[in-house]
């Protein structure tokens, strides 16, 4: 691989680069033909497998829609029954705080661990990569964790024990149950090899700089690593607000939604109509959560100041 | 080495917080592996031991009886009629399946997918790069069962989401229609553009400086070379988690696989192993008509002598070539960081 | 199976090699329809998944195998009878309802498919799947091979209600079994315990649990598993008197939970769990974890389906392997009984048959196939011949005899020396057969007119038992089933039903009527203390 140095010299021309994107793109029409060239197949496959399905099951929340045999138009039906529906009022309340908490609690240490394992010599490193985000079995997890939280014999109960708290219920636990449920994804460090992955990006020569102008291990991270990162964070977070909005597999495996709803999500509901042969009404439900992650993705972005030299 | 000050750096107050950063990792990294741990301590549990009520850490009496099980399962060369019952043919055949489709994935989603970010990255501008996003990435926010059925249906019929092609207007002929079901393509091509990848990707491409991109226009060559000589060799090391993590998704992918696929040759690992996996875990029945009617499924398994011991060796399985891919993935990871290096 | 290996390991050369190959998809251009391909008249495909029947086994299986011999045997015989017909296997998981709806949805469903999995494990979803027309009517099998006269009593009740559907049949019968109590009857006799009554009731259950619990020995009574909680009121009618006809409403029928009882029983429950700890359960829980503290003696007794209870000694946590670990005869180990009666007189027999589906595709040739070797192989002489087969091979016969409950009333097969009871034990199938032979309710299926639309499901209710059972702290059970009740009453709001109010008031009255004359005879306590009252104050007067 051929190695190549940032042009532009010394680390102040290149840490003052770019003005915020005011500047207006102009390129060739060559370079615009290419730019069409790059973005058509891409296009037109998520067009055909990824839009043209889903705009089609979209048409059949109108209608009573079965898997076989006619198909009736029926309106705003399903959307009427499901907006008065309190079981997916409660879905929706739900998915909200999990979604909030999960985004609090878990998306801030894999950066941080990421950060700090690039400080390490290299054959730590691999090593370190190589057990950390080792892949796993899902079933294993489940099998674990449902242990760890039973309120008899579970270890979290015995380590409840051992700091003299009063006996908890765990995942019996209607107020707590979320919590339960997000604290095994808070040691998922999984994510981090992304954040790995950018900051490989990021020059020693800026950290030479700064040391050099006397900024502290703290300092440096939060002025260099950090706003270098935020292209890479702002993916991250945006993803992690679509995927927190859609949780299904760990609470249904867990709790199946219990006890009571107090940990049914609008994608477990969902799943249920579609059990029920309600496509319709599930679709209903897919249109309304579409509707809501969109309208919080576009305003999150347009907030988020990405441009990490800015 | 950045974050750690040049000056001072044998000084005890650093030594000290080296050393709790250590730590630290270290604590992460033993808690992150005891599941993994665990899995292999299940698979060598005899069976008797692994219906204890509280779990072992380590079996009294370790039996490689479920790995034996499991080989005998995957070769078929078990003589008890349960076991070849359950599955149809011998493991290379889902092995070869699975490499199949995740390799050639991968040969086509990637560079599809990098370059459409790329262009949305430093290509494109403003509300159209904005609306262009949407457009990629629109998609994920809806679960994939809602398009279960018409993606399948397009499988069978493409390009219509009908169980059966429609008759030509003023005709009696059907149009002509494409069938790529039954085929490894019903996973490949709707796998040709991820959503998640070029999230990924534009995510990376972000960061860097459009001052680079600018220099080398000026340099001339066209916007393909700029993306080869430059961009490209920065972004070996997105390049190799994005591979890894597409490997990961085609190779655990079990219910497309499961409903695209007919034919008992032509079905991945992950619908081999998970057919089994899924019937002895319940996702919590809500009635005793469930767990009876699940009684029913789960008898054949149990008939085999499979047990937890046995389906913990079939998510080792499972695991272990996306774990050899993410060990070649590392080497391109690694790759960055001595480019970084040696600056 | 050496040929078709040899094929395998081309195919997968072939593909590995065309890895790099061109983009074009191996595809076939159709310009037709989506099903299957036009075959030969006299040759009959019946497309299968594993389940119920398999391929013929080929001639290596047989040699190696005298149980797949065997089937193979029962198997040949009937393809003798039935010239032209082969059996395909197809990859098709039919136990995972997204995979079957698809497949259904696309045409590509195999013959054979189970009913409740396609209805999403549930009756009713079942018959709504049927309704929607995702199986075939196998209605001209039923009445070709003369199934109702196969059938005992029992499973003809069983098997009925649910499964006829207006002038056609949803599936054809193979097995049946029902939900019982497991219980532990050496620890009985251990601790000095008398066996509960035959007809024993929920307070005879909850006595047993609370003695059967020992801190000391790490013993909890009972196991329960979410629904648990519900069957203490459904073994009180809860079922049945919850459900009231409001013909005026769009949807015509409503949830009345305003019977101080249900509040009474629910709070005995409760008490029964966290004051008395005698229940082994926790929201993570699944049937396997209660079948390994069965088999383990950390519970005294738990609900599972009876056919749980039989199967090979070999099979490792099994209760036929825990009665030979305590190396005690089986049936002074087990002990079996039926749900619990209503302090109220009400009872109710769980039996239920499981049958196999055809699926919606398939012709009225391949369907007459189908279900004339399903037919012969598990209500004819196929059966015997394969269970001879078995018992020549494991030479078990608690292996050979692993269903309690046979539809057809049978408990000994020709070629098998000896019966069921050899191998489980006279009182064992008497007590099994007690419960079974209980009178079963006229189910409304077969006096309503069919209902074409969905209407709202269970899950109000399934939370209020999730509730009842796993939270601790301040829960008031007659608050949560009122909010159950609300919750799918106003679900109920927003569905409308396909049937008239003339028709369905004259088949509820019908019912009803049916109801009352069965109720009457078959437990006049139950009738005069609470069936009698309810029905003139709630349901006549609905009805007008």
């Amino acid at each position: 691989m051929a190695e190549r140095t940032i042009p532009g010299g010394t680390t102040d021309e290149v840490a003052q680069a770019e003005p915020v994107e005011a500047a207006p793109l102009r390129l060739s029409r060559r370079s615009r033909i290419e730019k069409w060239m790059f973005l058509i197949p891409a296009a037109l496959f998520q067009l055909v497998w990824g839009w043209f399905p889903l705009v089609f099951a979209f048409a059949l929340s109108f209608t009573d829609a079965r898997v076989r045999g006619p198909i009736s138009f029926i309106g705003t039906q399903s959307y009427t029954r499901m907006w008065g529906d309190p079981l997916l009022g409660e879905a929706f309340r739900i998915t909200f705080i999990y979604a909030a908490m999960s985004i609090v609690l878990t998306f801030v240490i894999p950066i941080l661990v990421a950060i700090l394992l690039m400080e390490m010599p290299q054959r730590v490193m691999r090593w370190m990569m190589l057990l950390w985000f080792l892949p796993l079995s899902g079933i294993a997890s489940t099998i674990l964790w449902k242990y760890m939280y039973n309120p008899e014999y579970g270890l979290m109960q015995g380590i409840v024990r051992l700091l003299g708290l009063p006996e908890q219920r765990f995942l019996n636990d209607p107020n707590l149950v979320l919590f339960w449920l997000i604290f095994p994804g808070i040691l998922l460090f999984g994510p981090g090899l992304i954040y790995m992955a950018a900051l490989q990006g990021i020059p020693s020569s800026y950290y030479e700089a700064a040391e050099v102008e006397g900024a502290s291990f703290w300092r440096k991270i939060w002025t260099i690593s950090l706003p270098r990162l935020r292209p890479v964070i702002s993916m991250m977070l945006t993803f992690a607000i679509i995927g927190s909005l859609q949780e299904f597999y760990w609470p249904q495996i867990m709790t199946n939604g219990g006890p009571g709803s107090a940990s049914r999500t609008v994608v477990m509901y969902l799943y249920n109509l579609w059990g029920n042969l309600r496509f319709g009404d599930s679709t209903t439900v897919a249109i309304f959560l579409f509707a809501i992650i969109m309208v919080i993705t576009v305003i999150y972005r347009t907030f988020y100041k990405e441009d990490p030299d800015a | 080495m950045s974050l750690f000050p040049k000056v001072g750096r044998n000084q005890p107050r650093m030594r000290a917080a080296w050393w709790m950063l250590v730590i630290f990792l270290c604590i992460g990294v033993a808690l992150h592996l005891f599941p993994f741990f665990y899995m292999i301590a299940l698979s060598v549990t005899p069976a008797h031991e692994t219906l204890s009520p509280t779990p072992v850490i380590w079996p009294k009496e370790p039996t490689l009886a479920a790995w034996r099980l499991v080989f005998e399962l995957t070769t078929r060369s078990s003589m008890d009629s349960a076991v070849r019952d359950l599955m149809s043919y011998p493991f290379y055949v889902y092995l070869g399946n699975s490499l199949f489709m995740a390799l050639m994935t991968l040969l086509i989603s990637l560079p599809v997918t990098s370059l459409a970010a790329y262009a949305n990255s430093k290509l494109q501008r403003g509300p159209m790069a904005r609306w262009s996003f949407l457009f990629f990435i629109g998609t994920l926010m809806v679960p994939g069962v809602v398009t279960l059925i018409p993606s399948f249906l397009m499988t069978r019929n493409f390009p219509f989401p009908l169980p059966s092609a429609p008759l030509i207007p003023g005709t009696d002929d059907p149009f002509p229609i494409l069938r790529i079901w039954d085929t490894p393509w019903a996973v490949i091509i709707p796998g040709v553009f991820n959503a998640f990848n070029f999230l990924l990707f534009k995510g990376f491409f972000d960061t860097i400086p459009d001052s680079i991109i600018q220099a080398a226009r000026v340099d001339g060559g066209s916007e393909f070379n700029i993306f080869r000589r430059i961009v490209f060799p920065m972004s070996i090391p997105v390049y190799a988690v994005a591979a890894w993590l597409q490997f990961g998704a085609v190779w655990d992918n079990y219910l497309w696989p499961l409903v695209v696929f007919q034919s008992p040759d032509k079905i991945p690992t992950s619908v081999a192993i998970s057919n089994l996996m899924n019937r002895f875990v319940q996702a919590g029945s809500t009635s005793a008509q469930q767990a009876a009617a699940q009684t029913a499924s789960m008898r054949e398994i149990l008939e085999a002598g499979l047990s937890w011991n046995g389906l913990m060796v079939l998510g080792l399985l499972q695991t272990i070539p996306i774990f050899i891919m993410f060990i070649i993935c590392r080497e391109y990871l690694m790759r960055g960081i001595r480019l970084r290096g040696l600056k | 199976m050496n040929k078709q290996h040899l094929m395998s390991r081309r195919q997968f050369l072939k593909t590995t090699l065309t890895a790099s190959a061109a983009l074009l998809p191996a595809t076939s251009v159709l310009a037709g329809s989506a099903s299957a391909p036009a075959r030969v008249q006299s040759e009959i495909t019946i497309i299968t998944s594993g389940w119920p029947l398999t391929p013929m086994p080929t001639a290596e299986e047989i040699e190696a195998d005298k149980a797949r011999a065997g089937y193979a045997e029962a198997l040949q015989s009937w393809m003798d009878e039935n010239p032209g017909v082969t059996f395909q296997q197809v990859e098709v998981n039919i136990w995972d309802q997204q995979a079957i709806v698809t497949a259904i949805s696309g045409g590509t469903a195999p013959t054979y498919v189970f009913p409740t999995s396609i209805g999403g494990w549930s009756n009713a979803g079942a018959r709504n799947a049927f309704i929607q027309g995702l199986m075939a009517d196998v209605g001209p099998a039923v009445e070709k091979f003369g199934l109702i006269a196969k059938l005992t009593p029992g499973a003809l009740a069983g098997w009925q209600p649910i499964n006829q559907i207006e002038d056609g049949y949803m599936s054809y019968p193979i097995d049946s079994g029902m939900n019982v109590y497991y219980f532990r009857r050496d620890l009985l006799a251990e601790l000095g315990i008398e066996e509960p009554p035959m007809d024993w009731t929920w307070d005879d259950l909850m006595n047993l649990a609370k003695a059967l619990t020992s801190e000391a020995d790490g013993r909890q009574g009972l196991g329960a598993l979410v629904w648990v909680a519900g069957s203490t009121i459904n073994d009180n009618g809860f079922d049945l008197l919850s459900n009231v006809p409001t013909p005026q409403n769009g949807w015509n029928w409503s949830k009345d939970t305003s019977d101080p009882r249900w509040g009474e029983l629910l709070t005995a429950y409760r008490k029964l769990v966290f004051e008395d700890k005698a229940v082994y359960s926790d929201i993570s829980y699944t049937s396997e974890n209660l079948v390994n503290a069965f088999a383990n003696g950390a519970i005294g007794m738990y609900q599972e389906n009876v056919l749980g209870a039989f199967g090979s000694a070999a099979q490792e946590g099994s209760i036929a392997a825990l009665a030979q670990r305590l190396n005690k005869p089986y049936e002074e180990v087990v002990g079996f009984r039926g749900m619990p009666r209503g302090a109220n007189g009400y009872l109710s027999n769980p039996i239920y048959v499981g049958g196999v589906a055809i699926g919606p595709d398939t012709n009225a040739e391949t369907l007459d196939k189908a279900l004339s070797a399903v037919d012969y192989m598990f209500l004819g002489a196929g059966w015997d011949i394969q269970k001879a087969g078995q018992y020549a091979a494991t030479q078990d016969l608690k292996a050979v005899f692993n269903y309690p409950l046979p539809i057809d009333g049978k408990y000994t097969y020709e070629g098998v020396p000896g019966a069921f009871e050899d191998a489980w034990g006279q009182r064992t199938k008497d007590d099994i057969l007690y419960y079974a032979g209980l009178p079963k309710a006229p189910d409304e299926a077969l006096y309503m007119p069919l209902e074409q639309n969905p209407g709202p499901d269970g899950q109000a209710f399934e939370d209020a038992w999730s509730t009842i059972s796993y939270v601790a702290d301040s829960v008031d059970p007659v608050a949560v089933l009122n909010q159950a009740q609300d919750t799918w009453n106003s679900q109920a709001a927003g569905f409308s039903s396909s049937v008239d109010d003339a028709a369905f008031i004259a088949g509820a009255k019908a019912y009803y009527e049916a109801l009352d004359a069965f109720w009457k005879d078959a437990s006049p306590e139950f009738y005069e203390s609470t069936f009698k009252p309810w029905y003139d104050s709630k349901v006549l007067p609905a009805l007008g």
